[in-house]
Parts: structure tokens; C-alpha cells; sequence
């Protein structure tokens, strides 16, 4: 048992819908490059990786905290990282978490989390998250467990294959959401590979005519590309997912504020887009939604990933920033870091821009969700 | 005060999704339009205004308090769209000699606006050793024009039933590019990029505005806009018959139907596509799903999953996916199907809106090019 939310089985909600997430975080890799104890392996030149079990530990936490759906509440998280370790639950509480290896993730994936916790409750959400290593080939992904490349197994024994996992949960009567924080490289020693990879199957229940209503897979980077993250902090996906959950991707309907499947995916592509210019990294991502749209979070209120620049270095480093709607006001001083960010709430802004030395910039904006992203024509 | 919303474009706009929004932010409808047409919307208040979401990704707010009947030109589209900033706003920056690579959505200017290189229409080699090869399926091949002193060539192939095929070889690499028969201008641009990359940028426009808008919408997953043009898509069949037919810009139709579960509104042209177009072998993938989600017949899905598999791969890449989660539902026989495919295409792009693959060999292993596929921006 690898669970994080609740602090027991015994206390799982199985009454009624809720959302049941299965979360991987694989950060040290044994039989990878400087890998313990197979430092020398070069196995495709994967590396050890810093930013996912942050990554996987930051959802686990924002799920458990910050997630609101009165339709279809949170029910479980199970959680895998690697390495394995005590890991604080927002009550204070430590849970104990299992190392991601294959086995561990397979014993839990099929029995533990999909057919006793999703499938008895239909109308739910299930919520799959792995941040970690990533393969592909031949159209399909394949995403690497702590143990991939254990020399004392066949390399494609320790693989999942994401893409048969995921049709293989099509019997499953949920909204089925997928986050696949990975690389999606292939790497030249898998193009030259006599055997083209295969993998193991999560889940292998469904028919070829069962599919859910409605499916969304966000992938963080487009096939070939690498995922990206800042040392030692979450992923810049992760960042983008909860930025657009929190409200960058939401959508009055009928008078409430909700996140559905496919403002999501719009609004995940929009603000990689923008974090891929501001650090001038080239991020990308591919949201795959399907389906018919379905809500998965009431976030608290909506914003703007809002970003404002001029377009001199002097005008930058003179630029003092002021936006005023009402009594809201957001500032900041000459000196600090442009462009600027933030979240701004949609709506009329005035924009002041003071310089030293230039004149002053005033203009209203009409701030929107998820992006919106001001240069001032200095 | 609430009203009756009426949306116009202009006959210079693009093809466009667009959502009426609320003073209080609500969305209270999307449309989508076509150049020259108009929809009408209720709206709760005469304060509501438009965000027009281009197939590029971009997204245009348009605001005209009070006004009930507006008319949209590509003008009121460049005078509200915004620039992305960027990190680097230096002088030193932007005044380098370093050759910059073409930002996304960028593509070689028109033919006629360009200085044409001498020596007229040929194949052959862009900066930094790219050769591009343009033929169709039936090994035609088509002739480019160079511009821009050998950065980039643009070639304006005629209608084909069929695909084609633009290779792209530099080194020890090659980058193989499925295209429709619809494509009437495919720009390749060769730029150098930073610490001895390079990028090869291709650009492609097709025949159908309607067809290349969807298209982007989905290929950037993009399906809030997408779904507004699933009235549009309902009438694929309509795009199957006549002289002028056009079996891609049906095929796109068909995916977004696909992509939302829509069955009902694909009624059964799905068999009309693949009897009457051979040469697409994205129809015999659409009319797989179109049975699998029909719950239809097993063993002919069977057969034309396998069909799927020893014919030439899907045009577009919306296709490639469909066919390898298709051979994944085989049951027994999916093992041998996947590692058929895997054989098949050891690489693909899925950032190309296009089924595109990378070969390599191995006792090269460095390449310098990063390869960008999309459709041609049209604002």
C-alpha cells in the first residue's frame, strides 16, 4: 500500500463518484546513467532526473488540498516515487511510500486502484499522473519505472506501455484524465534496436468497443521533444497544470466557474506556449482531449497568466508597473525581473508604466484567461 | 440589455471559431465562421464582446460596447492581436548577425514577393546541406522554387488523389513528410539556430481554409474550438461528391467527429470515403474507429486494422494515433500488430500535424536539425 490521501484504506470513500489519482514520481533511476549502483550504464543516455518526484509530491499535495468538485470528490491518491521515502501529508501525517518500480506499480495499478476504487463507482474522474523518463516509437509512448533496465530482466519487462494501458482502462465508466510528464525522445539506440520496444500493460480489461464518455491525455511534450523542468523545483508542465486548474483555464457556465477537459488542454498548450517564449526554452506540449467535455474542478476564481514587457532593456530595467481595476491594485517596482508575471483577474485593467527617463504608458487592457500578454510600445 | 447578437466576417478573414463572452465573463456561444458569412447569437447584455480563436493558437479580443451587428475584417484582427513578449529585449539582441529561426507560424512570403533565384524551378539543396524532395504517391516528382538566396523553397504542386511525399535529407538523416493531395503550397525554410543547430521549417497550405482550421485546432488540442465546427463537419459528405471533391478536407472532418465520440453525425459516408478514395489510407483507419465506436463488425475491423497496416501510413498524424491505439484493441493479435508498426515507424512527429518520421543510422549518431511541421497561418 502506497497511499497518501487518506492516511488508510479504511477510510477510502466508496459511496459514490470520486476522483481516485495514481501518481508516479521517478527521479532516481539504478540502471541509468550515474545511476546506484549501475553508474556506468548508458542505457539510450538517460539520465537521473531531479524535478519529477517534486513534481509528483506537488500534485499529490494540490490534489489533496486544492481540488473541488462537489459532483465527483477526491476519493483516493495512491503514490509512487523513486526513491522511496516518508512523505508529509497536508494533516502533518507521514505516509509511507513504495518505491516506483514495475512490480510495485503493477501489483497496485489494475487490482488495487482501478478495480476496487474506479470501476465500482461509475461517473467518477480517474487521474493518472506519472512524471518521469519517456520513450517512443512507432506512434505509441512508453514510460520508464524505476527498475527500467535491471539488468537481471528482459528492458521491455520494466517498461509500461502507456498507450495499451490506456485503452486498456476503456471499460472503465469515468472521466479518464492521463498527465504523461515525460520525455517523449527517441533515442538514436532505440531507432538502430533490432527489437523495437514493447511494454507491460497496466490494464487489459477492455473490449475494442469499450471507451470512456469522455478522456483527456496532456502530454508534456510533443513526440521527439524533451520535458523541461528548472532544477530541483516541478516540471514547467506541472507548473502549466496547475496554473490552468487553478483557474487560467476556467470557464463560466451557467454561472459557476468550472475547468473542463478541454479548456484544460487549451489552456495547458497557451501557457507552455508562454512560459516557452518568457524562458526562451523550447517547451511543448500535446493535450489530447476526447470525447465529450467533462468538468473536472471548481477552481476558487479565474485568472489571467498575465505577462508584461517592454521592448527596450532600458524600458525594462526603468519600468515601474502599475494595474488598477477598482480598488484592486497590483504593482511593481523598477529594477525587478521583466517581463513581469502574474495572474490578473479577467476584466478592464488600467496599465500605467512609469519610467525614469521616458514618458509615461497608460492604457487600458482587456485582460483574458489563460494568457494574456502585454508588450508596452516604448 | 439583452439582444440578438449578429456576427459578421469580411471576405479577408480566416476561417475562426468564435466565442461570445459575457460582461460578466460567462461564455454565452460559440460559432464558427467562414469568410463572407454571419451568425446570429442571443446575448444578455449589449456590453458582451468576441474572442476570436485563430487555428494558429492565438486568441483576439474585440470589444464594441453597444454594438449588435458586428462586422469582422482581417484589420480589426492586426489591430487587436497582441505580441508575445520576450525574455531578451536587449538592442545587442535584435541587432546581431546571427540569423534568427523563423518564429512559429512563420513562412517564406509569396512566391511574387520575393527576389527568385536564378536558374528557374529545381530541386535541390537549402542552406546548411537540406535537399528537399517533393513527389507524389505515384513517385511524380514535383519541382520547388528557391527564394531567399537558398534559405527556403516553396513548391505549389497541382490537386493529387492521392499523397504526397516531401523528403527532407541532411547528413545521415532524413525526415520523411506525408502530405495531402490537397496541398497547394508547401514552404521549406532552412535557418541556422543556436550552437550549430539548425531548424528546417516547413509550412503548408491546402486548398480548404475550413479544412486547414480545424485541422490546427486539433493538431494543437485545441478542441473547445474545434467542437464549434462540428456543424461544418457534419457535412463532409457533402465534400465527397462532384467533380470538385475533397477527400482530405473530409478526412479532417471525420477526425474531429471521431476525436469527440460524435458517431451520429458521421451517418455512414465513412464507407463512401474509403470505397471511393483508394489512394487515402486514412480513410480505412477513419472507417475502422468509425466501426469500433459503432460497435460494428469484429472481423471486419480486424481486416482493416491489418489492411491498415501493410498499406502505405495514414496521411495525417491524427490518423497514425488512431492506428496504433486501434492495433492496440486486437486482443491476441495485438503484440504482432504493434511491433508491425513499430517496425514500420521506429520515429514518428507527433508535433507535425502531418504522419511524418525520422530515419537515421547508427554509426552517425550526431544530427543537428530540429524539424517544425504545421499548416500555413493564414492572418
Amino acid at each position: 500500500m502506497s497511499l497518501y490521501w487518506p492516511d488508510h484504506p479504511d477510510k477510502i470513500d466508496l459511496t459514490g463518484p470520486r476522483l481516485h489519482a495514481f501518481i508516479v514520481g521517478v527521479g532516481d533511476y539504478p540502471h541509468l546513467v550515474a545511476g546506484t549502483p549501475n553508474a556506468f550504464n548508458t542505457n539510450f543516455g538517460l539520465q537521473q532526473l531531479t524535478t519529477t518526484v517534486l513534481t509528483a509530491k506537488r500534485i499529490a499535495r494540490w490534489l489533496a488540498t486544492e481540488y473541488h468538485n462537489p459532483d465527483v470528490p477526491l476519493g483516493s491518491i495512491e503514490l509512487f516515487l523513486s526513491p522511496a521515502q516518508q512523505v508529509d501529508r497536508p494533516d502533518g501525517t507521514k505516509a509511507p511510500i513504495e518505491e516506483a518500480t514495475m512490480a510495485n506499480i503493477g501489483a497496485a495499478f489494475r487490482k488495487r486502484w482501478l478495480q476496487e476504487r474506479c470501476l465500482p463507482q461509475p461517473g467518477g474522474i480517474t487521474c493518472f499522473y506519472f512524471a518521469g523518463h519517456g520513450l517512443s516509437a512507432g506512434g505509441a509512448h512508453y514510460l520508464l519505472p524505476s527498475d527500467f533496465a535491471d539488468p537481471a530482466a528482459n528492458k521491455w519487462d520494466r517498461c509500461i506501455d502507456f498507450s495499451k494501458s490506456r485503452t486498456g482502462m476503456g471499460h472503465v465508466n469515468a472521466t479518464q484524465l492521463f498527465f504523461v510528464d515525460a520525455c517523449r525522445e527517441t533515442p538514436i539506440d532505440l531507432l538502430t534496436q533490432a527489437n523495437p520496444p514493447t511494454g507491460v500493460r497496466l490494464a487489459d480489461d477492455a473490449t475494442m468497443f469499450d471507451h470512456p464518455a469522455s478522456e483527456a491525455t496532456y502530454y508534456a511534450a510533443a513526440d521527439g521533444r524533451l520535458a523541461y523542468g528548472p532544477d530541483d523545483d516541478v516540471t514547467y508542465f506541472a507548473t502549466a497544470v496547475i496554473d490552468a486548474l487553478e483557474g487560467a483555464a476556467a470557464l463560466k457556465k451557467q454561472g459557476k466557474l468550472a475547468v473542463d477537459t478541454f479548456q484544460l488542454g487549451t489552456a495547458i498548450g497557451q501557457i507552455v506556449a508562454s512560459l516557452a517564449s518568457s524562458l526562451t526554452k523550447p517547451l511543448t506540449c500535446n493535450p489530447q482531449p476526447s470525447g465529450k467535455p467533462a468538468v473536472i474542478h471548481l477552481p476558487k476564481a479565474a485568472h489571467a497568466r498575465t505577462s508584461i514587457v517592454c521592448v527596450t532593456a532600458q524600458a525594462n530595467q526603468e519600468s515601474a508597473i502599475r494595474l488598477t481595476r477598482g480598488h484592486d491594485v497590483i504593482e511593481s517596482k523598477a529594477g525587478s525581473d521583466r517581463p513581469w508575471h502574474g495572474r490578473v483577474a479577467p476584466g478592464d485593467w488600467d496599465l500605467e508604466v512609469t519610467f525614469t527617463n521616458l514618458p509615461q504608458y497608460k492604457g487600458v487592457e482587456s485582460v483574458n484567461a489563460p494568457v494574456h500578454e502585454v508588450e508596452v510600445p516604448v | 440589455m439583452s439582444g440578438r447578437l449578429k456576427i459578421t466576417f469580411r471576405p479577408d478573414m480566416p476561417p475562426a471559431s468564435v466565442e461570445v463572452v459575457a460582461p460578466d465573463l460567462s461564455t454565452v456561444g460559440r460559432v464558427w465562421l467562414s469568410p463572407g458569412a454571419g451568425k446570429e447569437v442571443d446575448v444578455p447584455s449589449e456590453g458582451s464582446f468576441l474572442r476570436v480563436h485563430l487555428a494558429s493558437g492565438e486568441s483576439v479580443t474585440l470589444k464594441d460596447p453597444g454594438n449588435l451587428d458586428r462586422t469582422i475584417g482581417l484589420s480589426d484582427l492586426l489591430s487587436s492581436r497582441r505580441r508575445r513578449p520576450s525574455v531578451d529585449a536587449s538592442p545587442g539582441a535584435r541587432s546581431g548577425n546571427r540569423r534568427q529561426p523563423p518564429p512559429r507560424g512563420d513562412v517564406p512570403p509569396a512566391p511574387a514577393a520575393l527576389e527568385e533565384k536564378a536558374g528557374g524551378l529545381v530541386d535541390g539543396a537549402l542552406d546548411g546541406g537540406l535537399e528537399v524532395v517533393l513527389e507524389d504517391d505515384a513517385n511524380v516528382a514535383v519541382n520547388g522554387e528557391p527564394f531567399e538566396e537558398g534559405t527556403a523553397m516553396v513548391f505549389k504542386p497541382p490537386s493529387f488523389e492521392g499523397g504526397y511525399r516531401l523528403t527532407l535529407h541532411a547528413g545521415d538523416g532524413r525526415v520523411r513528410v506525408r502530405l495531402p493531395g490537397s496541398a497547394t503550397e508547401i514552404a521549406v525554410r532552412s535557418n541556422a539556430i543556436e550552437n550549430g543547430q539548425r531548424l528546417a521549417s516547413v509550412r503548408v497550405k491546402t486548398s480548404n481554409a475550413q479544412a486547414d482550421a480545424l485541422a490546427g485546432y486539433l493538431h494543437r488540442g485545441d478542441l473547445y474550438s474545434a467542437s464549434s465546427m462540428a456543424d461544418w463537419a457534419e457535412q463532409a459528405e457533402d465534400l465527397l461528391r462532384d467533380k470538385n471533391a475533397d477527400p482530405f478536407a473530409a478526412v479532417v472532418g471525420a477526425y474531429l467527429l471521431l476525436r469527440m465520440h460524435d458517431i451520429a453525425r458521421l451517418h455512414d459516408w465513412t464507407a463512401n470515403l474509403m470505397g471511393s478514395f483508394p489512394n487515402i489510407p486514412d480513410a480505412v483507419v477513419i472507417r475502422a474507429w468509425h466501426l469500433i465506436y459503432r460497435r460494428g463488425d469484429e472481423a471486419e475491423i480486424r481486416r482493416l486494422c491489418a489492411g491498415a497496416l501493410d498499406g502505405p501510413l495514414p496521411i495525417f498524424t491524427e490518423g497514425l494515433r488512431l492506428l496504433s491505439d486501434g492495433v492496440r484493441l486486437l486482443g491476441d493479435e495485438s503484440d504482432r500488430a504493434v511491433e508491425k508498426l513499430n517496425q514500420h515507424v521506429r520515429r514518428s512527429l507527433n508535433r507535425s500535424p502531418f504522419t511524418a518520421t525520422l530515419e537515421r543510422s547508427a554509426t552517425s549518431p550526431e544530427w543537428n536539425w530540429d524539424v517544425e511541421i504545421d499548416y500555413a497561418p493564414r492572418v
